[in-house]
């Protein structure tokens, strides 16, 4: 017999009173049991397909992912948990999420490889899509250089400090800030006609894409050349350096590397916008695609086009994460 | 004192020939409704060393930076060797390069070494060659103390040798006069006296300064003349000595006491 | 140092101040300003083509005249000197010319400009359409917030557990759909799904791809709420004793959501304003409204009516976010400092 037990325990006022539910939710044989019922759950209460009425399908259905959830967060949430059951639980997780897809979407899986990747359907039709890719990039590059030119132009003309100036600056950068870029584009190539100026839907959209992110554009500028402490500005004025040498030599090198990372991720959802040029019947790779796909009556060009968007711009949202952490890592400095 | 012309309107240069390095006279300067500047008038003779002196807020730092134009002062005149620098053809970036500064928060430019601190202005300024404004500068660096720092940024500087930088920074133009706002302010104390030291072999080799501190041995030991600033007016204006042991004004003692 | 030669050529530099007038740069002086004004006012009296539908050279005059005058203006502008009240008469004075060129040479017909733009008659007929459009947009708005909300805080919460597993896949979902353009992803749902058997309603499928593509965000502007808050904080308030609960309330949340609402608002508006891209798979929305009151009767009135009511929609929402943001930076550095 340990000897400390004769003893009654030593009053302790740090001592817990009662358990808390933290620690309860903690303990192993808990664990356990939410296993346990979610085996039971997945086993005897998930609906068969089209079985259950609609209401009691989807609740059952959703109560179950609640349950999946809090379950693994329990789990996933516990720094004692050893790291193998860790792994377990989130891959369980992931594992019902793929399950509860599979069998409730109502997809015939059947139909993916004919209708979703039938590349048979491409085959003489890779150039069309190709074209597509050429005029989306051409229309990002012209109209990225449009909106770089015209936010530099109206954060150049702010740091003017002219106040009527700064007032219909202002009152652009929030007309096109607040308009959707679609309804710049239909309004563009469908109102403009009436009032005697026709444009093509290539320079619609070229237009509306530069004027639109010229004003994003001229935010990411002004930001940066804010970031540039006053006091730069009075050292680089008392040594006698004139205002085009302080701007070029103090305040854009300082301005540069606050711009570069929101400039770029701005670029890089214009980018994704210029697919919206579809609505204003531009060339462009939706466009493409979906007269591929009007004319084959498949989907397989529109996945394509979903693909290739995927493969030109993940890595750029990317490149744009990399860059504004840097960011922040040298704010933090 | 006689001033040739009084207006300001005349094109032709207005002169005035008290043979003054620095010539102030009744300079206001007004932010919107507050008046903080209100009547200034002093002079400043080659090779002195001016001492400003006075309470928080009572404008010492607008008084200098309305003296480079940093401030445009609301109305007076300040000439600089008898050229009015408030007239309107007068370029004022050529007058800053006359005028040395030095800022409490040293405002070293952080994208530049030391060494391109100090190159920067003589280059692109003075046109000078990028030889000859490294020599200059390296032997600027010699003159603070830091040679072995010229190929290192702002960042990596102690507040002392920053301030010291910019010190050398504003001496490569080769400007007649400098101006200190709070030079050892925002420094250590064990940091203040190599600031201090440099700017005392500044004054004995006879640069004109104009100094805000308040830093009494230097004060004491370097400058020829203070001027006490309260509520924008000179209230008084004498040698150290003078100020120190003989001042009558309830506001100098009063701010004396509270400093020594 | 020699410091006394130096000072002899310092003085001479600054005495080339002296009488030297001409030192104001040639373009910033009175007589350029008059003497181009005239140049330009001389140009478009004779050099201007006449009225009516210009060809080729004319419309090289007619540009050619724009920049100069562009130029002329950006000179002034960038003169501190000159008085604001001149740098005023000359901003509407060439919103002026403006309206006199796009007057004199577009082959626009004035006498309908009335009848064509602002008819409240046809805003009047297209009124049911554009009511139900707008009602549209605002439960696509809404929708795609909640749901947004709901999975980007999930996804936020199962990332801060830093598992490796998870976090791939909660990676690759940021990332796809970060990447996706939106009315892509709309086309997909609604036109490629249902040959796999998903047939879902033109409204169900916009509120699924904005609100997919929404949580994206709003998982990252959650995320980097949890980061913001530092280790120190939590152990500074139970050094203080507070308990885990009252942490939370108290040190956590208020700080987290700081940090949360500003970028989080500004998503809620950017996602509002991409319902527009939902009249793309033909839900009749205020933009689809518009659009199709516009063919139906022939008249652009419903089409401008629906982009003033964007902007009378998104102005103030766009002001109070940047509003929030700024209110944020601010703080954040004050407590800097
Ligand atoms: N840019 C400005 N706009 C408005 N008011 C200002 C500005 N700069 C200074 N002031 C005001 O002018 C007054 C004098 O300021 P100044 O900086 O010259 O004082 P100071 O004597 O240098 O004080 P300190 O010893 O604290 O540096 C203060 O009341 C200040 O609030
Ligand atoms: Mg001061």
């Amino acid at each position: 017999m340990n000897p400390m037990s004769a003893t009654p325990a030593p009053k302790n006022k740090f001592a817990r009173t009662h358990p808390g539910w933290s620690v309860w939710l903690r303990r192993p044989s808990v664990t356990a049991l939410s296993f346990a019922v979610l085996f039971a759950y997945a086993f005897f209460l998930l609906p068969t397909k089209d079985t259950a009425p609609p209401f009691l399908f989807y609740l059952s259905i959703n109560l179950f992912i609640v349950l999946v959830l809090a379950f693994t967060g329990n789990i996933l949430a516990d720094p004692k948990k050893p790291e193998a059951l860790k792994m377990i639980a989130a891959l369980l997780l992931i594992a019902v999420f793929c399950w509860l897809f599979y069998r409730y979407s109502g997809a015939q899986w059947g139909r993916l490889k004919d209708f979703f990747f039938n590349w048979e359907t491409l085959e003489g039709n890779w150039w069309i899509l190709w074209q597509g890719l050429e005029v989306t990039l051409l229309l990002a590059f012209i109209s990225g250089i449009g909106s770089v030119l015209v936010g530099l132009l109206i954060a150049v003309l702010r740091t003017l400090h002219s106040p009527t100036l700064n007032f219909f600056l202002k009152v652009y950068v929030d007309v096109f800030r607040s308009i959707p870029m679609i309804v710049v584009m239909v309004f563009i190539f469908f109102a403009l006609p009436f009032m005697g100026i026709s444009l093509g839907s290539i320079v619609t959209t070229i237009l509306a894409l530069s004027l639109g992110y010229g004003a994003y554009a001229s935010e990411c500028f002004r930001a940066g050349i804010e970031s540039v402490h006053s006091g730069q500005l009075e050292a680089a004025r008392s040594l006698g350096l004139s205002r085009w040498k302080t701007i070029s030599k103090i305040i854009l090198p300082q301005a540069f590397p606050v711009v570069i990372p929101p400039l770029t991720g701005t670029l890089v959802a214009m980018l994704k916008d210029t697919a919206v040029a579809s609505i204003v019947a531009a060339p462009e790779l939706l466009k493409r695609a979906r007269e591929l796909y009007t004319s084959e009556t498949n989907p397989t060009p529109l996945v394509a086009a979903a693909l290739i968007y995927l493969v030109v711009l993940i890595p750029l949202v990317r490149a744009v994460n990399v860059l504004e952490n840097k960011l922040q890592k040298r704010r933090k400095v | 004192m006689f001033l040739r012309t009084s207006s300001r309107k005349g094109v032709k240069c207005k002169m005035n020939d008290t043979g003054a390095m620095i010539e102030v006279v009744d300079l206001h300067k007004r932010f919107k409704d507050l008046h903080v500047l209100k009547g200034i008038s002093t002079s400043v003779k080659q090779s002195e060393v001016v001492a400003v002196m006075g309470p928080s807020g009572s404008g010492k730092s607008t008084f200098l930076r309305c003296m480079n134009r940093l401030e445009e002062p609301s109305s007076g005149h300040i000439y600089i060797e008898g050229i009015d620098i408030l007239a309107p053809y007068i370029d004022i970036n050529r007058v800053r390069t006359e005028i040395g500064m030095v800022f409490q928060s040293f405002n070293l430019f952080p994208h530049l070494t030391s060494i391109e601190n100090i190159k920067l202005a003589p280059m692109s300024v003075r046109k000078i060659s990028d030889q000859e404004a490294t020599e200059r500068g390296m032997a600027l660096l010699d003159k603070v103390g830091l040679v072995d720092k010229a190929k290192v940024y702002p960042e990596q500087l102690s507040g002392g040798q920053q301030q010291r930088v910019a010190i050398a920074r504003a001496l490569a133009m080769q400007p007649q006069i400098m101006f200190f706002d709070e030079p050892t302010s925002a420094l250590d104390p064990e940091m203040i006296g190599e600031v201090l030291d440099v700017m005392r072999n500044m004054a004995k080799e006879g640069m004109t300064m104009m100094v805000v501190s308040h830093e009494m041995g230097f004060i004491k030991e370097a400058a020829d003349r203070i001027l006490f600033l309260v509520d924008g007016l000179i209230v008084e204006d004498g040698t150290p000595d003078q100020i120190f042991n003989y001042s009558k004004n309830e506001r100098t003692l009063e701010f004396l006491s509270k400093i020594i | 140092m020699a410091q006394p030669a130096s000072s002899q050529t310092n003085i001479s530099r600054l005495s080339d101040l002296k009488d030297k007038v001409g030192h104001v740069p040639f373009i910033r002086r009175n007589s350029f300003v008059y003497g181009s004004l005239s140049l330009l006012v001389i140009y478009a009296l004779f050099l201007l083509p006449s009225k009516g539908s210009p060809d080729t050279v004319d419309l090289g005059r007619i540009v050619i005249f724009c920049l100069l005058l562009l130029v002329w203006a950006f000179i002034i502008f960038t003169d501190e000197l000159k008085p604001e009240k001149l740098k005023t008469i000359m901003v509407f004075s060439i919103f002026i010319i403006a309206g006199w060129l796009y007057y004199r040479y577009s082959t626009a017909r004035w006498g309908e400009m009335g009848f064509l733009f602002f008819n409240l008659e046809m805003v009047q007929k297209a009124w049911p359409t554009l009511v139900e459009g707008f009602w549209t947009t605002l439960l696509l708005a809404i929708c795609a917030a909640i749901m947004s909300t709901v999975i980007g805080l999930l996804l936020a919460i199962f990332r801060s557990f830093n598992n490796p597993v998870l976090n791939f896949f909660i990676i690759a979902y940021v990332d796809f759909f970060r990447a996706m353009p939106i009315i892509v992803l709309m086309m997909l749902i609604y036109y490629a799904l249902p040959f796999m058997g998903i047939r879902l309603s033109a409204i169900v499928s916009g509120i699924l791809a904005l609100g997919l593509n929404s949580s994206a965000y709003v998982s990252e502007i959650f995320r980097a709420g949890f980061l913001s808050i530092k280790k120190g904080q939590i152990e500074a308030s139970s050094a203080l004793g507070l308990n885990p609960i009252q942490t939370m309330r108290f040190v956590i949340l208020p700080q987290a959501f700081r940090v949360v609402i500003p970028p989080l608002v500004g998503n809620y508006v950017a996602s509002a304003k991409d319902t527009a891209l939902a009249s793309s798979i033909s839900i009749i929305e205020l933009l689809k409204a518009g659009l199709s009151q516009k063919s139906l009767l022939a008249n652009p009135s419903p089409l401008i009516f629906v982009t003033a009511l964007y902007l009378v929609m998104f102005v103030p929402l766009t002001r109070f976010s940047g509003y929030l943001e700024k209110r944020m930076k601010e703080s954040q550095r004050q407590v800097r400092l």
